[in-house]
């Protein structure tokens, strides 16, 4: 291709490294530039064998030989009318024979054998398989359109896998800065034989090396799609599924109030004719005005009647956030009250934000031995899950009370004290705040 | 839902004495924190009483309506709403004298704007605001971290605006008024007036809803009493009629306390008064506040220029990489 020269110009790749050949289906060069002056016109001869040539039909230049281009340029426009596949013969045989007749055909063209007689059959075979022939076209275009797509994906492949022997060249390459850095800070100090460092790190790197060299990654696959080498099975893979399956559930509608109607009310009830309409954007969108008009009512509905029923909630929190100590008290003759004690000391731990907090678990009401449902070692049970103290008393009686207090105050101060270590004499007090906004 | 809202397990208080303890509670921490050298005596000729700031709240509050009315482009009413709970809920656990409540009443507002999607920028924000409109921006977007962590990050808002829509669609269909359209100007003028009390942060938005539509009703002369009694709670709901009737009754009594008007004269002299006391850590014109910002600022300068030094020596050393065996 180096040496490509314009018969007609003289111009050279060399002095014009745009050079571009352009043939025609007589199969002679002539450069681009020559082609557009010689066929201003859109047609005119070739200079070389004088053959009347179209504009339109000249291509770049892809053989040398100038026959070989023409061989290529016939054997192209023979076949666009010899498109028959193995599938429409009956026996391998008559297949075979057919492709013969079109080697010869396009032999006798190229060369210039009884070229009349050769178009004439040509003309014949067109005329008799008109219809198979426009079939096959159709068949063939889907058949090529295929072929690049699969040369678009290739191409995509080969990007990616460059992107990342790039990336792996950038990692190895920053591996070995840290390698060495890490060497020398060894090196620097630590306190044992540098010949004993230096060893056990070319060892490591060794080790490391061989292990990447382990895996190396074998094609078995041609762009084509085409397989090779020992494959297990050329079935897709049956999906597995991972854990178990989405299962819708319905929420959980809590009113505290009168019950909203329901979705079929509301379009029976006539509930839905007095809101506006959805126009089809809306409905585009997923929208319903059956959801805004149930929305509304189920706002409208909700908590009339129960207001006030968590009074203290609002306040707990807040109690929480400045206590010291608590004391969860429940009553030994209440099941529920014993259950409330855990939920306290999680939420109690949530706003302090600590994983123990000093606390002490109290059951109350211990004189109403007859009617106690909550038993002693069930309650300790619980105080060592929680891992507080456990104690009993009864404020009837004034048994324990004043113990529980003392005893509250005693988990804060060890807890106080175990927070804040002790002071040193000359502790200097450097609160410069670290804030960073992001 | 309501019901199983951050608004509801947080927000919202058994009645008006046990908000305004939480406040006094606030003021007295304020200022037992800066008051140190205040004589017990005469502190509260220094600083503001538990009921003057109760009343400089209340001021902002009309201020923030009649901001969020004047506001370019138009502002949806849930907005609003929004915006009134969260500067009600800032000031039950935070003094008037630690935070200016002219910087937290627009930092609200603009919180607001965000949480219930109506869309507008700073700059569209601040075109509102008369005066030094750079410093707004700074005040906005510096409070609003601090707004939100007092909030405790619970910014969902359920208004009495729904509610009413639910109601009316609800009257139309099971009672026989006529036009309940004409009891819109009513309502909406009844919950303008609820938001300057603290009803929102005792009652559920339904029953402040349930109020606003009786009230326009009894001033159209009509009678809804037979819709709330025999349809809307059915046969079943009658024991808890009582309730929500007592709930009503004290919704009213409390919005119609909402009409007085300030004195202007105290006005001024509270406005004064508030000057001296407030907390300079948090005036954006105090010589403190500068210096803490500048601070900040000179501190994420060094954490600037240490990252970049950083970077530029391991970019060296990857550099004389090809020289090293």
């Amino acid at each position: 291709m180096e040496d490509f020269v314009c018969p007609r110009c003289k111009t050279t790749k060399f002095q014009n490294p745009f050079l571009k050949m352009m043939v025609n289906i007589c199969g002679h060069g002539l450069c681009e530039s020559c082609v557009d002056l010689l066929f201003l016109k859109g047609s005119g001869a070739c200079p070389e064998c004088r053959i009347p040539l179209r504009r339109n039909n000249f291509r770049v230049q892809l053989f040398e030989d100038s026959t070989v281009e023409k061989e290529v340029d016939i054997r192209k426009r023979v076949l666009r009318d010899y498109n028959k596949k193995e599938e429409d013969f009956n026996s391998l045989r008559e297949y075979n024979d057919y492709l013969e007749e079109i080697e010869i055909i396009i032999f006798n063209l190229s060369n210039d054998i009884d070229i009349v007689n050769t178009n004439k059959k040509i003309e014949q075979h067109k005329r008799d398989n008109k219809e198979q022939i426009l079939k096959n076209k159709n068949k063939l275009g889907r058949d090529e359109y295929e072929l690049e797509e699969l040369l678009e994906m290739e191409k995509q492949h080969d990007e990616a896998r460059r992107n990342e022997i790039k990336m792996e060249e950038i990692e190895a390459k920053k591996r070995k800065i840290r390698e060495k850095e890490a060497l020398i800070d060894e090196l620097m100090f630590s306190s044992s034989n540098a010949k004993n460092i230096v060893e056990t790190f070319t060892q490591a790197i060794k080790e490391s090396k061989e292990e990447s060299a382990k895996v190396p990654v074998k094609a078995t696959q041609f762009s084509t799609g085409i397989q090779f080498g020992r494959q297990q099975t050329s079935f897709l893979p049956i999906p597995t599924d991972e854990g178990p399956l989405f299962a819708y559930k319905a929420p959980i509608m809590v009113t505290d109030g009168p019950k909203p109607p329901t979705d079929d009310d509301i379009v029976n009830k006539g509930y839905i004719n007095h809101i506006k309409g959805e126009s089809e954007q809306d409905r585009a969108g997923g929208f319903q005005s059956n959801i805004a008009c149930m929305r509304a009512l189920q706002d409208a509905l909700s908590v009339l009647d129960t207001a006030g029923q968590e009074e203290f909630s609002a306040m707990r929190e807040q109690y929480m956030r400045s206590g010291e100590g608590f004391l969860l008290v429940f009553s030994v003759t209440e099941k529920s009250s014993f259950e409330e004690v855990f939920k306290f000391h999680k939420q109690i731990l949530r706003v302090k934000d600590r994983d123990e907090f000093p606390m002490l678990m109290v059951g109350n009401k211990v004189d109403l031995e007859n009617q106690r449902v909550v038993w002693q070692e069930e309650a300790q049970q619980l105080a060592r899950q929680l891992k507080i103290p456990y104690i009993e008393c009864s404020a009837k009686m004034r048994m324990n009370v004043d113990n529980a207090f003392y005893e509250l105050v005693r988990v804060v101060r060890k807890f106080q004290q175990l927070e804040r270590p002790p002071l040193k004499p000359n502790y200097k007090d450097k609160s410069k705040k670290k804030c960073c906004l992001l | 839902m309501f019901p199983l809202s951050t608004q509801c397990k947080h927000w919202m208080y058994s009645n008006e004495e046990e908000i305004n303890k939480i406040r006094e509670n606030t003021n007295l921490q304020h200022i037992q924190k800066y008051g140190k050298n205040v004589p017990e005596a005469s502190k509260y000729e220094f600083f503001l009483t538990p009921e003057e700031e109760k009343l400089m709240v209340r001021r902002y509050e009309l201020h923030l309506r009649d901001f969020c009315k004047r506001f370019q482009p138009g502002m949806p009413r849930h907005v609003i709403g929004t915006a009134f709970h969260y500067f009600k809920r800032f000031y039950i656990y935070n003094s008037v004298m630690n935070y200016h409540p002219k910087e937290i009443m627009v930092t609200c507002i603009y919180l607001a704007c965000k949480v219930e999607e109506f869309n507008v920028s700073i700059m569209q924000f601040v075109a509102n605001i008369k005066g030094d409109r750079e410093k707004a921006t700074d005040i906005i977007l510096n409070n609003e971290l601090l707004l939100m962590e007092q909030l405790n990050f619970h910014l969902t808002v359920h208004n009495p605006y729904r509610p009413i829509e639910g109601l009316l669609i609800d009257i139309k269909t099971r009672c026989a008024l006529n036009d309940p359209e004409r009891l819109r100007p009513g309502t909406e003028h009844f919950l303008e007036r609820a938001f300057l009390t603290d009803v929102v942060l005792i009652y559920a938005p339904s029953q402040v809803a349930l109020a606003a539509i009786l009230h326009a009703a009894s001033k159209l002369q009509e009678n809804l009493d037979s819709y709330v009694t025999d349809t809307l709670f059915g046969v079943e709901g009658r024991g808890k009629l009582e309730e929500l009737i007592e709930a009503v009754r004290s919704i009213r009594s409390m919005v119609k306390m909402a009409d007085s008007v300030p004195d202007k004269n105290q006005q001024k002299m509270l406005d004064k008064k508030l000057e001296k006391c407030r907390n300079p850590e948090n005036n954006p014109d105090s010589e403190i506040y500068k210096k803490r910002m500048q601070a900040m600022l000179d501190e994420d300068d060094d954490l600037y220029t240490q990252i970049v030094s950083n970077n530029e020596s391991l970019d060296n050393s990857t550099l004389n990489m090809q020289s090293l065996p």
